[in-house]
């Protein structure tokens, strides 16, 4: 087995993009596992929520994964609550779809700031405070299914989430062989960005169905079973490292 | 949604149960209360398998390069237990050969059981499966599913090519049976050992081999069967999917 790498009962786990949808999903799992947890999002008040309703193992603290400073300090803070951070799942993501026309430098930096540099800022502080401990761990990215094709209005979404595969095999090589880094493709989930991206549309409605029927597995992922795939990846898969794996109904494999 | 049947609830037919991975995901899933259906062409080392295991288990010495053997051997456990859940296609063989030597036959065989076979066991079951309204296969690929290595040409084909099998058949049998494929780097397994004897000086083959992991270490069976058991029975999501567990072998 990997030398130093903790069972799930003694990792104490960042999780950005907690507040909802998979990062959510993620946390209240690793609750369940006897896991500690440090919540990670910009809406303070649904995470103290949160927090409370996960007990004592869980604690909030409000961070902008785009602000390395922020990030820093929310490292320090989760590490000062909680021990060492031997655990990350990146889960902090947002889809802004802008035809090119309308995709201007602002809305650029913003997508690839959150998802791409809001995926490094993380893995980077808690990756060298592992290594200044010659403690091992273990760091779960999430990609996309747009981690391995392109759509339309979604440059900005794709260029990130591409990013974050190479992201992830470039750190895994640095970081081995005490820290594993994965990355994990979602396809279509049934989360609350899924649902304000299918508003968008001209008849949302239509537009939910057609997601729904665009899977061959014949219908859209619930944030549970993403979420049992990145604790999965985080806690037991301990020969995977590097590993791009998709969890999307079947989008990629056609 | 339709529920997945837990491990003890299925009924699972595993190939290449004689050895390795087959073998320890037939002992951990009877274990674990399944019923299963073992698939090797060593007829002594299923009966003995059979014998540990218990009723549960069903020896079916087959020999998967032949497709009405295959269809013969699935026929009897779907009979046996009226039904199958999953399939685990873990039949393989691999061993070091130079292009000079690689005649016809030393191809044949290996296209022959690592990739034909896996597709005749996948069809049988797969087609059943469908009909009967759901199901899973979980196909072993390998590291050299997606990268090359040099001796290991057929190997490498017929891998790279289960990959492809299997997104294939994920699209042909969705939404109601599930395909997936686990790609393992080096595992310690009895494959692994004779690879390894077949080099001139073996320990320093062996420590070179551990050395190219970026984990440093060679995978233990039991932690590809994990593998298995996750894509079979906690991904209901995940069709056609690649699941790479390497130790980092195939990242660069």
């Amino acid at each position: 087995m990997t030398r130093g790498e903790a069972s799930i009962d003694r990792l104490r786990v960042v999780v950005t993009g907690a507040s909802s949808g998979i990062g959510r999903a993620v946390a209240e799992r690793l609750v369940a596992r006897g896991a500690a947890v440090a919540l990670w999002a910009r809406r303070g008040d649904e995470l103290a929520a949160l927090a409370a309703e996960l007990g004592e193992t869980a604690v909030a603290i409000e961070c902008d994964v785009s602000d390395p400073g922020a990030v820093d300090a929310a490292a320090g803070e989760s590490e000062a609550r909680l021990g060492l951070i031997n655990g990350l799942v990146n889960a902090a993501g947002i889809a802004d779809p802008l035809p090119l026309a309308e995709l201007d430098a602002a809305a650029w930096r913003r997508t690839i700031g959150v998802n791409l540099s809001g995926s490094f800022f993380p893995c980077r502080a808690i990756a060298r405070r592992l290594r200044e401990e010659d403690a091992g761990g273990s760091i779960v990215n999430v990609g996309s299914e747009l981690s391995a094709m392109g759509l339309p209005s979604y440059s900005a979404y794709c260029a990130s989430k591409f990013g974050v595969v190479g992201l992830t095999k470039a750190l895994a090589d640095e970081l081995a062989p005490r820290i594993r880094v994965n990355v994990l493709c979602p396809g279509p989930v049934d989360t609350p960005m899924l649902a304000a991206e299918l508003e968008l549309a001209d008849d949302p409605r239509q537009a939910r169905e057609d997601e729904n029927g665009r899977p061959p597995i014949g219908r859209i992922g619930q944030p549970g079973e993403i979420a049992d795939a990145a604790v999965w990846l985080l806690a037991d898969a301990k020969f995977a490292t590097g590993a791009v794996v998709p969890i999307d109904g079947g989008t990629t494999a056609v | 949604m339709s529920a997945v049947p837990g491990v003890a609830e299925s009924r699972i037919l595993i190939t290449g149960a004689s050895s390795g991975v087959g073998m320890a995901a037939a002992r951990a899933f009877a274990a674990e209360g399944a019923h299963v259906a073992l698939i090797a062409r060593r007829e002594e080392i299923l009966d003995e398998l059979v014998t540990e295991l218990g009723d549960r288990a069903l020896a079916l010495p087959t020999d998967i390069v032949d497709p009405e053997a295959v269809a013969g051997a699935v026929a009897r456990a779907w009979g046996a237990w009226d039904g199958l859940d999953q399939v685990v296609n873990a039949a393989g063989v691999g061993m070091p050969t130079p292009l000079e030597d690689l005649d016809h036959d030393g191809w044949q065989e290996v296209i022959d059981i690592n990739l034909s076979g896996t597709f005749y066991v996948a069809r049988e079951a797969g087609l059943r499966m469908r009909d009967a309204g759901g199901g899973s296969i979980v196909n072993v690929g390998s590291e050299l599913s997606s990268i090359g290595m040099g001796m290991y040409a057929p190997y490498c084909a017929s891998k790279f090519g289960v990959i492809g099998l299997t997104k294939a058949l994920a699209a042909e049998l969705a939404p109601t049976v599930r395909v997936n494929v686990v790609c393992p780097g080096p595992i310690d397994t009895p494959m692994m050992d004779a690879e390894i004897e077949w080099f001139p000086d073996p320990v320093a083959t062996r420590a070179a081999a551990i050395e190219r992991v970026p984990l440093k270490r060679f995978a233990q069976p039991e932690e590809v069967v994990d593998a298995i058991r996750f894509l079979a029975f906690a991904a209901p999501f995940a069709t056609g999917a690649t699941l790479p567990l390497d130790g980092g072998t195939t990242m660069v």
